[in-house]
């Protein structure tokens, strides 16, 4: 016998031929909470995928209880008792919670007509829930129970079959201070059990509460396990670990210079996403603001965009106080918002090349009576897919035949064509492969010279070796507001996990 | 190497236009058929008195196809209109009833239709109520308020002498005057979705309607616009079908549900979007193809059995071609919940 629950052996995965896991290897001892860590993109997604059976991995092996086993689908990995509980666990919202518990399980009968006998169901739900200290009502539909009701409610369904390890994926992203401690409770209460927990969250502060080891995953290796208690409380080391060595030569060398001020944001609020975040941005500079999902930054990002109005607070474009009620007034006034989910929000990917690149400003391709000048279109919009590289350069082809890197070059050729004189970027490189990557950071750059440039990102990476001027964000508020050469990527991940540096 | 990425980029656009124009090809070579069968069938079948037939008749049908064309590009669906335009109808021919000037008739009719477009655009494009039951709902209500003129009845007073018989029939340059009505809205919705900016606009709202927005596409009016729209040449084509009758009846739209959006998605479905001249050549070919049974003496209401063969086996035949080995995306898309912006 092992002293482990769970071993993961050269876990090794590719995507495309990129590798997203390399030989890693992963323990799990029974009875303990192992923290996952590691940025957006490290890989630890895709071990908890593998693990959970909805990737195949390329090479590597997983031992169950000293046993090889093999995971080719999520029902393997229930039946051999992983269970993995996402942050918005999949439930039926109609039904009760015993029969979200049971679905699938309702009766030992066979037959599609078998009677499912619910007063027994009810009171094996209760059995199990007995065990704990958490109070849930099970009768009343999921839909009215609050987030940590229903993660009880998909770990008892976990439960109430096999279970030996337990995936807790970002579980805390939605709860509240006091759900969390119900929520940690219940985890205590299964590691005397001997149940292992696989606990991911990017929230530094809690996994220290938690978590009796850690594991960190960087560039798809594992590049330390180690106690928790040996740790301490040094968040740096910790930080330093999941950034590694910087990759400076994919950003464009720097070229500040304070150019005049384009919009000034002062003390805007919106509901209770952020409160008072203050800031300009000027052209020559580009303006990296760091937060999570959660952070509010996507948030700031559309009110600025006139999507949605502030609640409080002040936008002036070049001195001038402005009110915008749309996307449209946005754009009006030269402002452009590259958004972050370019599928839903930034293409119409079954139109071609020609028709997203100009929908922006289509004053530019018309003639006195609004009717479309095809050539002029044509000529334009080749000569920005020429100047950003676009392949296939067809302005005829539908958007939906690019690569994801091409796609995204489109949106940002569909804010160029708009002429604005500031440039909102959220998320810029998601998805994006590394050769775009570069190209499109390069863009970013240039553009800075004839326009203020704000960069929105949960890629700390990404914010230091970009910008001139940092922020961060953390709950709705800023958390770091400085020069970028005065903190380290280290700092501005520190502040943006945890919101504050110590 | 180089040369080698190069010539793949033009193979896959090669097979991308092929795929896009077979259905074209098939789809011309068909009504080619259809008209060579039927002369063949039928010695009256290519006269210059069935051609006129045959092209009045489908004026009507092509002007509700016309209306529906623009709330499918918006992303949205209409079932209104079969009830809408008979209150429109049936408005117009009580004020011709009551000595009303014929034009100002017509006009009352489509003002009457139109506001009721109106609604259902604000309702949906602003209030975002889900169309196919808000639609439902403003049906009942307007088809209501048609009974209320002569509790259903007919309303044929002064139809013969009010002059609207006369618009009906009138022909100039030998051609009639609702065929030239017909063809002069479906240039104009040619101009407004193919040529014009606002046609960006319509599309946009309807491909992707987030992202219409994120562009600064004010999608609220063009989802208002294009309901108002629909309102008004379905509530023209009830008036027509009106005068050809020679009178105003409570049920005058209500056919017309099928022989609306078949051509529609027959032209969706050969070039594979929501065009105006896909809907004009489907409208054409479902025409002729009823025109062609009538004659064969095949009684009238097989026509809706015969269309709906049409509409499901060009929607199947158009969901399954295959690009490189993987499945075309269905360009057919069903009116999708109203999105939020911020979730």
């Amino acid at each position: 016998m092992t002293d482990y629950r769970l071993e993961m052996k050269g876990i090794s995965k590719a995507f495309f031929g990129v590798k997203a896991l390399d030989a890693v290897d992963f323990e799990l001892k029974p009875g303990e909470t192992h923290a996952l860590l590691g940025i957006n993109g490290a890989g630890k997604s895709t071990l908890i995928k593998i693990l959970s059976g909805t990737y195949h991995k390329d090479a590597g092996a997983i031992i169950l209880d000293g046993q090889t086993i093999e995971i080719n689908s999520p029902q393997d990995a229930m039946n051999h008792g992983i269970a993995t509980v996402y942050q918005d666990p999949e439930m039926i919202s109609s039904f009760t919670g015993y029969e979200n518990i049971f679905l699938g399980f309702e009766t030992e009968k066979k037959g599609s007509f078998a009677r499912i006998d619910r007063k027994k169901l009810h009171a094996k739900a209760q059995r199990i829930l007995k065990q704990f200290p958490a109070k849930v009502d099970l009768t009343r539909p999921v839909l009215e129970l609050n987030a940590v009701e229903q993660e009880i409610i998909a770990i008892l369904r976990a439960l109430s079959r096999k279970m030996v390890v337990l995936v807790l994926d970002e579980p805390t992203s939605i709860l509240t201070e006091n759900e969390k401690q119900v929520l940690f409770r219940l985890m205590d209460l299964l590691k005397e059990r001997g149940i292992a927990i696989i606990y991911i969250s990017h929230r530094l502060e809690e996994i220290f509460q938690v978590a009796d080891r850690l594991t960190v995953i960087r560039d798809g290796q594992n590049v330390a396990t180690m106690e928790a208690k040996e740790v301490g409380a040094d968040h740096m080391a910790i930080a330093e670990l999941m950034l590694g060595e910087k990759m400076d030569h994919l950003y464009p060398v720097k070229t500040p210079s304070v150019g005049e001020e384009m919009l000034a944001v002062s003390g805007l609020s919106f509901e209770d996403r952020f409160q008072d975040i203050s800031f300009s941005a000027r052209i020559g500079q580009i303006l990296g603001i760091f937060g999570l999902v959660g952070s509010g930054v996507e948030e700031l990002s559309k009110v600025i965009f006139g999507l949605v109005p502030s609640t409080r607070g002040k936008l002036q474009i070049r001195g001038r106080d402005i009110q915008l009620r749309s996307p449209r007034d946005a754009i009006q006034n030269g402002i452009f918002l590259i958004p972050g989910d370019r599928r839903r929000e930034g293409l119409i990917d079954v139109q071609p090349l020609a028709f997203n690149v100009s929908l922006a400003s289509l004053r530019r391709v018309v003639n006195f009576f609004g009717f479309i000048r095809r050539k002029k279109e044509k000529k334009e919009v080749s000569e920005l897919i020429e100047q950003l590289a676009i392949t296939p350069a067809d302005v005829n082809l539908k958007v939906s035949y690019l690569s994801g890197g091409n796609q995204q070059k489109v949106v940002i050729s569909k804010g160029l064509f708009t002429e604005a004189q500031i440039y909102i970027f959220l998320e810029p490189t998601a998805g994006v492969d590394v050769g775009a990557k570069a190209s499109i950071y390069n863009l970013i750059r240039q553009l800075s010279d004839r326009a203020a440039v704000i960069l929105i990102s949960s890629d700390c990476e990404e914010i230091s070796g970009m910008c001139d001027h940092v922020m961060a964000m953390f709950k709705g508020r800023v958390t770091l507001d400085e020069a970028v050469g005065r903190v380290t990527p280290e700092e501005i991940l520190l502040c943006g996990v945890k919101g504050s540096t110590t | 190497m180089r040369r080698k990425r190069k010539y793949n980029v033009t193979e896959k656009k090669m097979k991308i236009i092929a795929v896009e124009t077979r259905p074209v090809a098939i789809f011309f070579l068909l009504l080619v058929l259809i008209i060579i069968v039927f002369s063949v069938l039928h010695d009256q079948f290519l006269s210059g008195r069935n051609i006129a037939t045959l092209l009045k008749h489908a004026s009507v049908a092509a002007m509700f196809a016309l209306g529906a064309t623009f709330v499918v590009v918006v992303g949205h669906f209409d079932i209104s209109f079969p009830m809408v335009s008979s209150l429109a109808g049936m408005t117009t021919s009580f004020l011709i009833a009551k000595e009303v000037h014929v034009m100002p008739s017509i006009f009352a009719g489509l003002t009457v239709g139109v506001a009721f477009g109106v609604i259902n655009g604000v309702a949906i494009g602003v209030f975002k109520l889900p169309d196919i039951v808000t639609t439902i709902a403003t049906g009942a209500i307007s088809w209501g308020l048609a009974w209320i003129y002569s509790g259903g009845a007919y309303i044929w007073e002064n139809a013969l002498t009010s002059g609207i018989l006369e618009i009906n029939d009138a022909i100039i340059l030998g051609v009639p005057l609702p065929v030239i009505l017909m063809v002069s809205l479906f240039f104009i919705g040619f101009l407004i979705l193919h040529q014009s900016r606002y046609g960006r606009g319509f599309y946009a709202t309807g491909d992707n309607r987030v992202a219409a927005i994120f562009s600064g596409v004010n999608a609220k009016y063009y989802i208002v616009a294009a309901f108002a729209f629909c309102a008004l040449t379905t509530s023209l084509g009830a008036i027509m079908s009106n005068a050809s009758q020679g009178s105003g009846s409570v049920r005058v739209g209500l056919v017309f549900l099928l022989p609306a959006y078949a051509p529609v998605f027959l032209g969706n479905a050969v070039f594979r979007k929501t065009t105006i001249y896909g809907t004009f050549l489907a409208a054409m070919f479902i025409s002729t193809m009823l025109n062609g049974f009538t004659l064969m003496a095949v009684p009238y209401y097989y026509s809706d059995f015969i269309i709906g063969i049409v509409l499901i086996v060009a929607l199947s035949l158009s969901t399954d071609i295959v690009v490189k080995g993987r499945k075309a995306k269905r360009s057919v898309r069903l009116p999708n919940a109203n999105e939020e912006v911020v979730s």
